[in-house]
This record gives C-alpha cells, structure tokens and sequence, in this order.
C-alpha cells in the first residue's frame, strides 16, 4: 500500500526505509528555484507561464514552485515561514538594495542575480563595547505580524492534504550575529573581542527564542519539521575549530534548539552549508535530528561516510549537489547523483532527497526532470 | 629568538597591536624595513598559509594574523617605496561582474600580499574591461578572478577572451577560485590554474609566475 506523503517524510525522519525516497522542492529557503530556471522548466514540460512573485527572502531570486509543479513532480513537503512583522525596520532604499527588519543592508547586482548582505549596524565600529548591543534597534519578537495567517494555511495544508509541513524559521544565531556584525568582523572578534560578541550571540539568541516561541506556540502542533539556517562551513573546513565553536557558538544552538523541542514535537533540522562533519557530533548533542542541505562536494562531506557514522543519530535532507551536477552535468550525471544519494544516504531510512541549494539559472530544464523523475522511479 | 621571530611570533598570533608597535619601533632604531618585511612578516604569513592549508587551523586565526600582517605593512610600505620594493609579482584580483560575494577573494589577497607580492584588489562586480585595463595599467603578472554564483562563471571565459582581444593574453597568467569553480573549469576556459582557497592561492602564484 502507497505510503501518504506524510508518513513518507516521517518515516524517512524517524530512520525508517520508506516506498521510495521523499522529494522536498521548495519546501525551504535553499530548495527553491531561479525564475530563469523555472521558466525553462514550464516550457520543457509544455505548461504555460506563471508569473510567479520572486522572493528575495534575503538571498534568493526565487521563485516557489506552484502547485501544478510540486503535484507533477509528487514532492511530498510544503514549506512555510514567519512573515514580515508590523514593526520591522526593513525596507528598500534603491534599486536592488534593500534594509532588513535587523538593520542590514543586502544589494544585488542587476535582475538575475541574489542578493547578499553588504552592511551590518553593528559593522562599522572597529573595537565595539557590549553597551554598543543596545545603540541598534533590535527587532520586536513577538511581533504577531509575523504569524499573521499562519495557522489558518497550515491547517488547510493539513486538512485538505496529505503533504507533510515544515516550518521554517528565520536564521540561527551565527548566521544573524555576522550579519549585523559583519563577517569577517565576526569571527575575528571570536578570537580578539570575546566578551562583546558573547553579548551580541546572547542579544541575537533572545530575539530568535522569542521569535520561536510566538511561532511554535502558534503552530508547533501542526508541523512535521521545524527548520533554521545557521551557515558554519567553508568549502573545505568549518568556519571556526570545534572548541571556538563549543566555547562561543554552541551554547546558543543549545539554547535555541531546547525552545524549539519545548514548544514542538516536529523534527528539528539545521540548514548548515559547506563542511560541517566536524561540528555534527555536537550538532547531534544540542537536539538537531536533521542536517540539510549536506553539501556533498564539500572537504568531509561523503555522503555514504556521513550515514555510516552518524546516520543512527541524524537524518540527511539534501544532497542533489548545485555547484557542479546540476548546473553543468548532464541527465545522466544527475540520474546517477539521485541513485547514489539514495543509495548511501537513503541506506536504513533517513533521507529527504532536495538540491543542495536553490537550482540557479543556468540550470538546464532537462536536469531539473531528470532529478525528479530518477527520484519517482519514472527513469 | 632572534628579534624578527619574535615578529613573526605575533604575526602567527594575531597581535596586531603588538606587532605594529614592534615594527614602529624596529623603524626607529634603524632596522631596514625590507629586512623587517622579509624575515620577520612573511615567515609568519608563510607559517599561516602552512597550518591553514593542514587544517591546523581556521578563518579566525587566518584573518587576525592577517590583519597583523596589514598594520604592519601599512608602517613598512611608505618607507619601502616603488623603486626599492622587493615584489615577488604583481596580481590584480576581483570578482567576477554580477557577482558581489568577496570575502573568499579578500581572503586570497590578503595571503598574497602578506606572501610579499603587489595586489590591486580591483573589488566585486567587475567586468572584462575592467580587468583588462587593471592589468595593463599595472604591469600585472596575474589576472585572479573569484565567482561564487555558476551563473556568473561564464564572465571568467570572457575575461580571458578580452586579454586575448587586448592581445596581452601571453603576458599574464590567469588564475581562478571560487566554490562552483574547478581544476577541470580552469582547464576549459583556459585559465592557467585553479586556487580553491588563499593558501593555495600564493603556492599557485609562486609557480606560475616562475614560469
């Protein structure tokens, strides 16, 4: 009997081999798609235009695929977020340049591009004191803009669906603090200005609790999967060593993530690009179950290695890569990265099959068919 | 010790207060200031660029020997001047147009000049033109180029091809970095080498320009 896709996903995150390999497309921030490559999509599949909003959603230039996708493709997830709050500071200040509800500022170059973050409050002052946390205006947690609506949709998901739901809550600590502060401000503080950016870790992790808390308190009972992104790799290492992290960061993911399972019974999953094997035995001690997006050609990130050793204690969500198959391989390179992930990351349950991050523009439409439909068993 | 290694010392460390000070008063008492860059500031880079590249250590420790190295060189390079600077080669560097991530490549920069070498840190967003002109307006000896988007990676190949329109292609040596980038991309676009990161970046440079 046909699994709903619902239990799909919470089987897979229980460790539980499942009929076939859950498929999350746009549930999240980094799963989503370039309008570019979306359009290209539509015209392969022979579906008319559909004029999506793009969100910048602080990085993006994407686009939510619509539900004429996501039921083509059978994904079984549907993401949601906390919106906007009625007291946030954000709003544009030119053309592709923008402030957010933190104070920081993130441009882009022209149309088709992301943004970045180019500008923190907090990062113009070379040797900052702790009482300079509170010359900043710092968002309004409890801000019921945010959750405006909210429970309403995911009911109707629930009601009227089987998909399984996914919150996806704003940023983790690290990822805000170098936003405000900058990031190479940051992690030099990490190591020459410990006591102020303790108090700025402290400050940013009271605003993203209570954030937490007013979301969690509104919907906690309804969702699968509470998701946040806290970025801690580079490429071939993890942004700072294990005990810079145990000292300075990690009190924090403990804190936050202790919020999270106070207030909800969904599964807790961190959003952590790049090259993190080192930091997930503490990953797993601070309560995260699932690691996204496993940045398969990241220095340590093998992903038949990773299940071996922590596959008892994490489930993966992820790993169909971006920086090389997607964009630049062809159909039969991303049939056999499918198969592969599934083979090793899908070995004793535990896996949501997702890009790496969202699918950019140059993306061949072919490519994007080929990830779902070897995921489907349709090729 | 000898008295650079104590420099070197702080370089490694990260005590950029300390080793400015240093430097400042090595000036005073008449050291000569290539002397104090060449064996007291770049054995320290060199050791960063060793343990970075063992995975001794991280980005933090990186960036404050780093910042050292630069208040350093920023009491040094008035007294050094054009004319008597031992430039191991001249790089000007940026990323790609439509591009606006550069940490990577400010990182890159950074172990390039604390290796000794002359860096015009051209910025972000920059096009074709732009690295052409730099190029020759500053004798360079490589053209360094960082993308972070597969979108904005094609601009390498153009870069390439406006120094081969220029016709200084042969005189510069073109090298690359950047997390969507790769050996194999260098090799198709026709650059001539790959950096993934900024310790490798200044063995890279070392070798191509001794070519």
């Amino acid at each position: 009997m046909t699994m709903s896709h619902r239990e799909r996903v919470q089987k897979a995150l229980n460790h539980e081999e499942t009929d076939r390999v859950p498929i999350d497309f746009g549930g999240g921030p980094a799963t989503q798609i370039h309008p570019t490559a979306y359009s290209n999509l539509l015209g392969h599949l022979g579906f008319a235009e559909e004029n999506l909003p793009t969100s910048h959603r602080g990085e993006g230039q994407v686009v939510a695929p619509s539900e004429k996708i996501l039921r083509h493709f059978d994904v079984d997830v549907r993401g949601f977020y906390t919106l906007e709050p009625d007291s946030s500071q954000g709003r544009p200040i030119a053309e592709n340049k923008y402030i957010d509800e933190w104070g920081v500022t993130w441009e882009k170059s022209g149309t088709l591009h992301p943004y970045i973050n180019v500008l923190g409050p907090l990062q113009h002052i070379s040797v900052p004191v702790i009482t300079d946390i509170d010359s900043i205006r710092w968002p309004v947690p409890d801000d019921s803009g945010r959750i405006r609506g909210l429970r309403d949709r995911i009911e109707a998901v629930r009601t009227q669906t089987d998909y399984a739901v996914v919150l996806n809550l704003p940023n983790g600590t690290f990822a805000l603090t170098q936003r405000v502060r900058g990031f190479v401000e940051t992690l030099e503080d990490l190591l020459l200005n410990k006591a102020f950016i303790e108090a700025l870790h402290e400050r940013v992790t009271d605003v993203i609790c209570g954030i937490a808390v007013l979301a969690l308190t509104e919907v906690g009972d309804l969702i699968d999967g509470v998701s946040f992104g806290d970025d801690m790799g580079t490429q071939s290492q993890s942004y700072m060593g294990i005990d810079l992290y145990k000292e300075l960061v990690k009190p924090h993911h403990v804190r936050f993530v202790d919020v999270l399972h106070k207030h909800t019974d969904a599964k807790v999953i961190i959003h952590s690009d790049g090259s993190v094997r080192e930091l997930l035995p503490d990953f797993i001690d601070c309560g995260i179950e699932v690691i996204n997006p496993v940045q398969v050609s990241a220095t340590g990130m093998e992903p038949g290695q990773l299940n071996r050793e922590f596959g008892k204690d994490l489930s993966f969500w992820g790993g169909i890569d971006t920086q090389h198959v997607l964009p630049w391989g062809d159909e039969n390179d991303v049939t056999e990265a499918v198969a592969g992930r599934r083979k090793d990351l899908g070995k004793g349950g535990g896996y949501v099959q997702a890009s790496v991050h969202n699918i950019q523009s140059e993306v061949p439409p072919e490519n994007v068919v080929a990830m779902f439909e070897t995921a489907l068993g349709r090729r | 010790m000898t008295a650079f290694e104590e420099l070197t010392d702080m370089i490694i460390n990260g005590q950029h207060t300390a080793a400015s000070e240093w430097t400042q008063t090595a000036i005073d008492e008449g050291f000569n200031p290539i002397e104090v860059m060449d064996k007291g500031m770049i054995p320290g880079m060199d050791e960063i660029g060793r343990r970075w590249k063992d995975g001794e250590i991280h980005m933090p420790e990186v960036l404050i020997a780093a910042r050292a190295m630069k208040v350093c060189m920023a009491i040094l390079q008035p007294l050094i001047g054009e004319s008597n600077a031992i430039a191991r080669g001249t790089i000007v560097i940026g990323t790609v147009k439509g591009d606006l991530h550069d940490i990577g490549k400010n990182i890159v920069a950074m172990m390039l000049e604390g290796a000794g070498y002359r860096v015009h840190d051209l910025g972000n967003d920059v096009s074709a033109e732009a690295f052409v002109n730099a190029a020759e307006e500053y004798d360079a000896d490589i053209v360094g180029m960082s993308a972070l988007l597969t979108t904005t990676v094609p601009m390498m190949e153009s870069t390439i091809q406006a120094l081969k329109d220029a016709e200084i292609r042969s005189q510069v040596k073109v090298m690359i970095g950047g997390a969507p980038v790769s050996d194999e991309l260098a090799k198709q676009i026709g650059a001539d080498g790959y950096a993934p990161d900024g310790a490798v970046a200044v063995d890279l440079t070392s070798n191509l320009i001794s070519i």
